[in-house]
């Protein structure tokens, strides 16, 4: 009895420490990333929705030059989350202990995320670097009560790429023979879409990022109802989405999917990029997709409406975390890479807002695989005149409701206008 | 030892008792008990994610159910999500179980198939049911269609459609669980009384609902219970395949409790649904509960 | 004759094929595609891949770090299955065989986390976790499947075990003077390990396929589990990378498959026995 009582306790014991050992080996991975030494390099959580290497490089090598300058060592540790759960999956990241210390900001989430205090204040940061230089409407988004609380790194437009292979099989005129022309308008948009379509087989028209229809409905309608004249809804709490410029608009994209069958509908994968729509929407990000296109590729302004051109500005800003260890650091950080020489490295990718870098002439120049007139007629003056999306501090609520009605139009006999009679009751009740 | 009082055994046991389910029971109430209680108390807040707000509210949030049509939306989804699910499942596996289940070639081939999507995670089987029931003719399933002249729907954005595709993939992935279960149950169904049964001249239909019925009486009750309440925590699935939509047509109360919480970052009034969730929960256990002591009276 | 045998078992034979094409076909889809190149997935149906691009077996490891999601899923279905296992069957056999007040309240509260789904406490749990400094880690993916409703299950299967043991093989332990705890080790858990390695069977594939609670506890890459992972594969802007969601698709599946396969008979009898009763 006496030898047998402590094997028990021995048995009890070993099995313990091996189930301790292994929920310590899961602690320590957590913990690992947690606790930083002072003295060694300090670990920057930076949160995107990009995940291309290349665009993650060029913001690693901002900083790595801001460490140097600092006389630091930072591990940069770059987090891409999908863009359709961004906000979502930003929002728990931001609770956690480990949460990014920069993150990007969607410009629709601007008031919900300033308001919650969770982006620090940056006015001191960006005192270093010409903040006056950053153009103030492009600001505007992104600033409470005179602070600023993020820095737009991109203030990107929209316009059209075209696959000029099929349009030359279809026998339609491109794009930029219509813009030569001086008929680049939505009519005559859908008027060659269809000709694409019924002559190739092929779709003539992909949304943007295929995400027209949900995460990017707002991207996809804003183009046609601005230049149509409408708009969603105003800063002063006007609500337009129901207002006959808009309804004719959307009524024209619906014919498109519907009617001509010429956009490739809801649920359907087929990519301009890889040859299954002739065109699509994109930004200037998008163009290095195309770097092993199989086909030859176009690039034009949007086409224009009854009221003429309103390019669609997407913006993208940086901010820090409030609650981050590194707050401070993080804050000078944001404005390290969105300084002169940082946004003119990125130009090519996300354009400036800065007036000093988009006003030079090697703005123009600075994606390889777009020229400088493309650059000039579909980037700069857009950047220009183009307006950004609406936004509103209850947008998570007015997205996920409005939704609900948006998607009754995506069958063939939808009443338009009815339909957006909703939508507009949506944004009504929570914009007031 | 044997010299030990009764008393002193008593208290021995009751110690080394509780030592043994300690662990279980200190889990338990940190990881079930007292989130639930958590999950009441935030129920009546006004507990907001992003802001990292909260403030007592009482009884607020679960007025603003029921003149939210989004929530009643997704409550109705869940019935018919539901009423969907547990009727396919539960006809198609008894009618497999007692097809298959006579021990006849092939049975265990076709047991071990059904049963794969079982093992499956629901994760990877609602990526591959996203892809085969595309639209147009893209999707598999479409293009099978097409192969004998019918044009087949957008599937899962078309609403109804959308409805009707999820509650099938989700029947075909349980359907193997269920159709175990019952396998079993036939297999103890007592043969004497079947047998006797058939000397009466019992057969077909009669047979079966006369007699085989009666004797699956309490699986029947069983599974269907566990069925319901599985259907109604049903999440990988639609998230992963129509995300709610279209037009929120299958946003369903689980799935609507995490829009709340983490896209529109009402944790409160999230929680609230919660509570409302696991109302139904409950008063489906209890009813099984209840009506296992009524049907016992088959029990062999 | 012939004729009337054959006539009889044709639906038979029938019903068998439809059950195939319908439950083998997108395995054998997903295995396919998982071949294809993005653009041949696109084409009509093949019954065999069309680009027989095994790139995409390689490629899905270097476009996030699978290898880690799958190290971390083995991590936490293991040590969640063990933990379940061992906690369990000490619950469940004090529950059985020891008399202890307080003994049917404490197991009729535990049963309550049998029909609790996680989905009701999803929310306090994100916050205890938060406070508990867990967040974005493997660890709430560990503990959960231990205590909660799959840890309720299992002890509550190993105690209908517990109870069918007969006395006498405790009451010889006693005499030859083991304690409880070296009764409940060397006695009670070898004659247990049919049920103790079904409810584990059962907890592992549970775990292994778990998905709400990785993708709310979860934030840093390298530490998701296969489920998220999966989830994952899309391109700079959102969209799926459809071959090699396909071609990881495929690999995730394979390990449970083969326990599947393997243990297939005791899989099923656990599956059937958690119904039972």
């Amino acid at each position: 009895m006496k030898n047998v009582r402590p094997m028990g306790a021995k048995r009890a014991l070993i099995m313990l420490l091996v189930f301790g050992l292994a929920l310590g080996m899961a602690f320590s991975q957590g913990a690992k990333e947690t606790t930083s030494t002072p003295s060694g390099p300090v670990s920057l959580t930076i949160a995107t929705w990009t995940s291309n290497p290349d665009q993650i490089a060029l913001l690693d090598s901002f900083v790595q030059d801001f460490a140097k300058s600092k006389g630091i060592e930072i591990k940069s540790n770059f987090e891409s989350i999908p863009f359709g759960e961004y906000n979502t999956k930003l929002s728990l990241e931001l609770q956690s202990q480990n949460g990014p210390d920069l993150f990007w900001v969607l410009e629709t989430a601007a008031p919900a995320f300033i308001e919650s205090g969770l982006l620090a204040n940056l006015d001191q940061a960006m005192k270093a670097y010409d903040p006056a230089d950053i153009s103030s409407d492009a600001l505007e988004l992104w600033s409470k009560g005179g602070s600023v609380y993020a820095i737009p790194f991109s203030t990107s437009p929209f316009f059209i790429l075209y696959n000029q292979n099929l349009f030359a099989k279809a026998g339609a005129k491109n794009p930029d023979q219509l813009i030569a022309e001086g008929a680049w308008t939505w009519e005559n948009f859908r008027k060659v879409s269809k000709q694409v379509t019924d002559n190739t087989g092929i779709w003539a028209f992909q949304t943007v990022d295929g995400q027209g229809y949900d995460a990017r409905i707002l991207h996809n309608l804003a183009p046609i109802v601005r230049s149509y004249g409408g708009d969603f809804w105003t800063e002063d709490g006007q609500v337009l989405i129901n207002k006959s410029e808009a309804v004719a608009a959307v009524k024209l994209f619906h014919d498109m999917v519907y009617v001509d069958k010429s956009v490739v509908p809801p649920g359907n994968q087929s990519d301009f990029f890889s040859g299954n729509a002739a065109m699509t929407v994109g930004q200037i990000s998008r163009v290095s997709k195309l770097k092993d296109a199989s086909f030859a590729w176009g690039l034009a302004p949007m086409p224009s409406g009854p009221k003429g051109n309103a390019p669609v500005i997407g913006q993208a800003a940086i901010g820090a975390h409030s609650k981050s260890k590194h707050v401070e650091l993080a804050a000078e950080l944001v404005a390290y890479m969105t300084n002169k020489s940082s946004v003119a490295a990125m130009a090519g990718i996300w354009p400036p807002a800065r007036k000093s870098v988009m006003d030079s002439e090697a703005f123009l120049t600075s994606n390889p695989m777009v020229t400088s007139v493309q650059m000039k007629e579909a980037v700069a003056n857009s950047i220009k005149t183009g307006r950004v999306l609406p936004s509103h501090v209850k947008y998570p609520q007015i997205e996920v409701e409005s939704k609900m009605s948006f998607d009754k139009l995506w069958q063939p006999n939808a009443d338009v206008r009815k339909i957006l009679d909703e939508v507009a009751a949506v944004y009504a009740k929570h914009i007031k | 030892m044997k010299k030990l009082s009764l008393q002193s055994t008593h208290r021995r046991e009751a110690i080394i008792g509780w030592a043994f389910v300690t662990p279980q029971m200190a889990g338990f109430i940190i990881f079930v008990l007292l989130p639930l209680v958590s999950v009441f108390m935030y129920g009546m807040q006004e507990k907001n994610l992003l802001f990292g707000t909260s403030s007592f509210v009482g009884l607020d949030n679960f007025g603003r159910l029921f003149s939210d049509p989004l929530f009643v939306k997704s409550l109705v989804n869940t019935l018919i999500f539901s009423a969907g699910v547990v009727p396919l499942n539960l006809i198609f596996s008894l009618m497999l179980a007692l097809y298959l289940g006579g021990g006849k070639t092939g049975t265990r081939f076709v047991r071990g198939i059904i049963f794969l999507p079982v093992v499956t995670s629901g994760v990877a089987w609602a990526i591959v049911w996203r892809y085969l029931l595309q639209g147009g003719t893209a999707g598999p399933v479409n293009w099978f269609l097409s192969q004998v002249g019918i044009e087949g729907p957008n599937w899962l954005f078309e609403k109804g459609w959308a409805m009707a595709s999820v509650i099938v993939t989700r029947v075909m992935k349980n359907l193997g669980m269920n159709v175990l279960i019952f396998m079993g149950a036939v297999l103890n169904m007592p043969g004497d009384v079947i047998e006797a049964a058939r000397i009466d001249g019992a057969k077909g239909w009669n047979l079966f609902s006369k007699i085989k019925l009666p004797l699956l009486m309490p699986t029947v009750m069983m599974v269907t219970i566990v069925t319901v309440i599985g259907s109604m925590r049903v999440f990988d699935t639609i998230k992963l395949m129509t995300d709610g939509g279209p037009e929120g047509s299958t946003m369903v109360m689980v799935y609507y409790i995490y829009h709340q919480a983490f896209r529109m970052f009402e944790t409160g009034y999230a929680s609230a649904i919660a509570v409302v969730l696991f109302g139904i929960v409950l008063v489906l256990t209890l009813g099984q509960w209840v009506s296992r002591k009524r049907v016992s009276y088959y029990e062999v | 004759m012939r004729y009337k045998e054959i006539s009889k078992k044709l639906p038979y034979w029938m019903i068998l094929v439809v059950l195939t094409i319908l439950f083998v076909y997108p395995f054998w889809w997903m295995v396919v595609n998982s071949l294809n190149t993005i653009t041949d997935i696109f084409g009509d149906p093949s019954f065999l891949p069309k680009s027989w691009a095994f790139s995409n077996y390689q490629e899905i490891f270097t476009v996030q770090p699978f290898a880690r999601h799958y190290v971390n899923t083995l991590l936490v279905a293991t040590v969640g299955t063990l933990g379940n296992v061992f906690v369990a069957a000490m619950a469940g056999y004090s529950f059985a065989r020891i008399r202890f007040p307080g003994r049917n309240a404490a197991f009729l509260l535990l049963l309550t986390a049998l029909m609790m789904p996680i989905e009701v406490t999803i929310i306090p749990l994100f916050f205890q976790m938060r406070s508990f400094g867990a967040l974005d880690t493997l660890i709430p993916l560990m503990l959960i499947p231990i205590f909660g409703s799959q840890g309720a299950f299992s002890a509550f299967m190993l105690r209908q075990f517990f109870v069918t043991v007969p006395v006498e093989l405790e009451e010889a332990a006693r005499i030859d003077g083991l304690n409880p705890f070296s009764i409940f080790t060397k006695i009670m858990l070898p004659i247990a390990i049919p049920v103790l390695s079904s409810v584990g069977i059962l907890a592992f594939i549970a775990i292994w396929n778990t998905y709400l609670e990785p993708l709310v506890f979860l934030n840093s890459l390298e530490k998701y589990t296969l489920p998220l992972s999966l989830t994952n594969f899309n391109d700079t802007y959102g969209l799926p990378q459809w071959n090699l969601q396909l071609a990881a698709t495929a690999l995730s599946i394979v390990p449970i498959m083969v326990v599947y396969l393997i243990f297939q008979q005791k899989v099923s009898n656990a599956m059937v026995g958690s119904g039972l009763k």
